[in-house]
């Protein structure tokens, strides 16, 4: 292991995602909540 | 036919247009001018952008009479948009944007090789240059035996208007240009939903109509049927969905070219996510406005055909008066039905009126399904779905907002049509021109034949679409195949950013094997349409790979 990450705190981890990363995870996160709200529409709609 | 009011809207549009394309557009100077709008674009236009040059007319007024015909199930086409954008975000784009590339198989011939490079330019070529034609064409027709316009005068205002700002402006203009028509499309649509939802009779609420249709199975939108031979299921969605998706953002230059032409990598990625956002949503009012006009048209009696020329042609030629008798009887019990059952909502009564509805609606259709026969009889492939929306528009709406409707497609057919005039001359030029004739020249040399390429694609366009009555099955013929060639051209592009092993000759072949499969399954494969560019991808990516490390073993330095 590096020996600055050695140094690290345990209790600041390194961060899982940039910047991208949750915008990304936003984006697919609204996408599955759109397939629910249309399973939801469909349920209704019956 | 049109009144005056309507023709002023159009006529408006035209002249907006024209000067949109006319500020935006001054100052071309070289190449990255006028292909690129010199990489200064925003997020957001270039975002409404690309929805704008996904979104064709017959896209419009086609998804829209299949919410008529056939429900909502459709949007399921759409499930991998959002999850393809992340991936190309995360992928494709960060490479092409560092490339600097005009092209997206400019990037090729930096991985591989000049053939690859040529090969799925000139496939991109083939695919799109005859697609051009059917874009104007189609919804030309239409409109023509709606409206009741000379197609030859939709066809020429359609491909002539969009060579003209796009050969004059390059691609700033029509960027912008494509921005404004993307939000009269999104008006038009709003209008339409709105005039459709207040269309219901007295006593008919909104949650009324919904129920009604989704008695009919119309508002099922999420199937999970695991058969890979169902169209539109929530599998194929996703699965075959995301590589459609990724193989029309990440390898069609007509989208590819919009997302180059931002100011910087951040706002390439917001474009693509903004469209991720808004796609689905936008079906989903597109599809519901055609759910609700079945709805509408259960209480005010629709035509039995829509597309009132074939009509006349059937009742010309034999006698359907005991048929259209059958015809109004049929709708009578279904409208009275209708109405029971939507009296009947939430009450111990519900299932019985349902299944009357039922019966009415099922025995409506088998009478409609008789004059379809008839006519399929006699002009062979027959289908009015296309006709559905503009029928309702010409005839329900109030005058003007039948000419901004009007606008809306018409705005549709030609942000389509100019994006992929710009892609067919930046390809024409940038991948072969450039790459074989003239590799240096002056910047006013390359701006003049870049001009010239792009009034070329769009006469040919027009030229094409306005003989294509004569040459339709041909062209047709040309553009199916056309649209086989995404999916072999993304295994190219995986193995250029996936693999460090692959190249250039492993690639080429691995795109040529790549289309045999699709071309294969099409043929002895009753699987959904949807999977072709996944079959074409994989079978690219593999054979692509293993020849690589053949060729590369037999010798080192390919």
């Amino acid at each position: 292991m590096h020996r600055s990450s050695m140094l690290k705190e345990p209790d600041s981890p390194p961060p899982v995602f940039g910047t991208w990363g949750r915008f990304y995870a936003v984006v697919i996160a609204n996408t599955i909540v759109t397939y629910l709200l249309l399973i939801l529409f469909s349920m209704y709609a019956r | 036919m049109l009144q005056p009011l309507d023709w002023l809207v159009v006529v408006l549009y035209f002249a907006f247009i024209a000067f949109v394309g006319y500020r935006t557009g001054r100052g071309n100077k070289g190449l990255e001018d006028f292909f690129l709008a010199k990489r200064s674009m925003p997020w957001y236009a270039i975002g409404l952008s690309v929805m704008a040059t996904q979104a064709s007319a017959i896209t419009l007024v086609g998804t829209t009479g299949q919410g008529y015909v056939d429900g909502m199930r459709f949007i399921q086409i759409y499930f991998g948009l959002p999850l393809a954008m992340v991936i190309l975000c995360a992928t494709l784009v960060p490479f092409f944007y560092r490339a600097q590339v005009f092209t997206a198989y400019e990037y090729l011939e930096k991985r591989f090789d000049g053939k690859t490079r040529s090969l799925t330019s000139f496939l991109f070529l083939l695919g799109r240059g005859l697609a051009d034609a059917v874009v104007i064409y189609a919804p030309s027709v239409v409109l023509a035996i709606v409206f009741g316009i000379d197609e030859k005068v939709i066809i020429i205002a359609i491909g002539v208007g969009a060579t003209i700002y796009t050969t004059l402006g390059g691609m700033r203009a029509v960027m912008w240009v494509e921005m404004w028509q993307m939000l009269i499309i999104f008006l038009g649509i709003l209008f339409c939903l709105g005039a459709v939802i207040l269309g219901l009779p007295d006593g008919i609420s909104l949650s009324d109509a919904v129920r009604i249709a989704g008695a009919t199975g119309r508002t099922d939108t999420v199937d999970f049927n695991p058969d890979p031979n169902v169209t539109y299921t929530f599998w194929t969605g996703i699965c075959g969905g995301i590589f459609l998706m990724l193989s029309y953002f990440g390898t069609d230059q007509s989208q590819v070219q919009r997302y180059l032409t931002a100011r910087s990598l951040t706002e390439s990625r917001l474009s693509l996510l903004f469209s991720a956002l808004l796609k689905i949503p936008m079906q989903f009012i597109i599809l519901l406005t055609g759910t609700l006009l079945f709805v509408f048209y259960q209480f005010d009696k629709p035509p039995v055909v829509f597309n009132p020329v074939a009509l006349e042609r059937l009742a010309a030629s034999e006698d359907v008066s005991a048929l259209e008798a059958d015809y109004d009887r049929a709708f009578d019990a279904r409208k009275l039905a209708a109405e029971g059952f939507a009296r009947a909502l939430d009450t111990d009564g519900e299932s019985e009126a349902r299944a009357s509805f039922l019966e009415a609606d099922a025995r409506m259709s088998g009478v409609r399904g008789e004059f379809l026969d008839r006519i399929r009889a006699r002009e062979g492939t027959f289908s009015d779905t296309n006709y559905v929306f503009p029928f309702f528009v010409l005839t329900k709406l109030p005058v003007g907002v039948v000419g901004l409707i009007l606008v809306a497609i018409f705005a549709a057919a030609m942000s389509t049509v100019e994006s992929e005039l710009t892609s067919l001359s930046t390809a024409t030029i940038v991948d072969f021109y450039r790459r074989y004739a003239r590799p240096v020249a002056e910047d006013s040399h390359y701006l003049a034949v870049s001009r010239i390429a792009t009034l070329f694609w769009g006469g040919f366009a027009t030229v094409c679409a306005l003989y294509m009555g004569r040459l339709g099955s041909a062209i047709e013929a040309v553009n199916r195949i056309g649209s086989n060639f995404y999916g072999p051209i993304l295994g190219v592009f995986v193995l250029a950013i996936g693999t460090r092993t692959a190249n250039g000759h492993g690639a080429f072949i691995g795109v040529l094997t790549g289309i045999v499969a699709v071309q294969l399954t099409d043929r002895f494969w009753s699987i959904s349409y949807l999977y072709y560019n996944l079959v074409g991808a994989l079978t690219a990516v593999v054979v692509g790979y293993l020849l690589s490390r053949v060729f590369s073993s037999t010798n080192p330095s390919v």
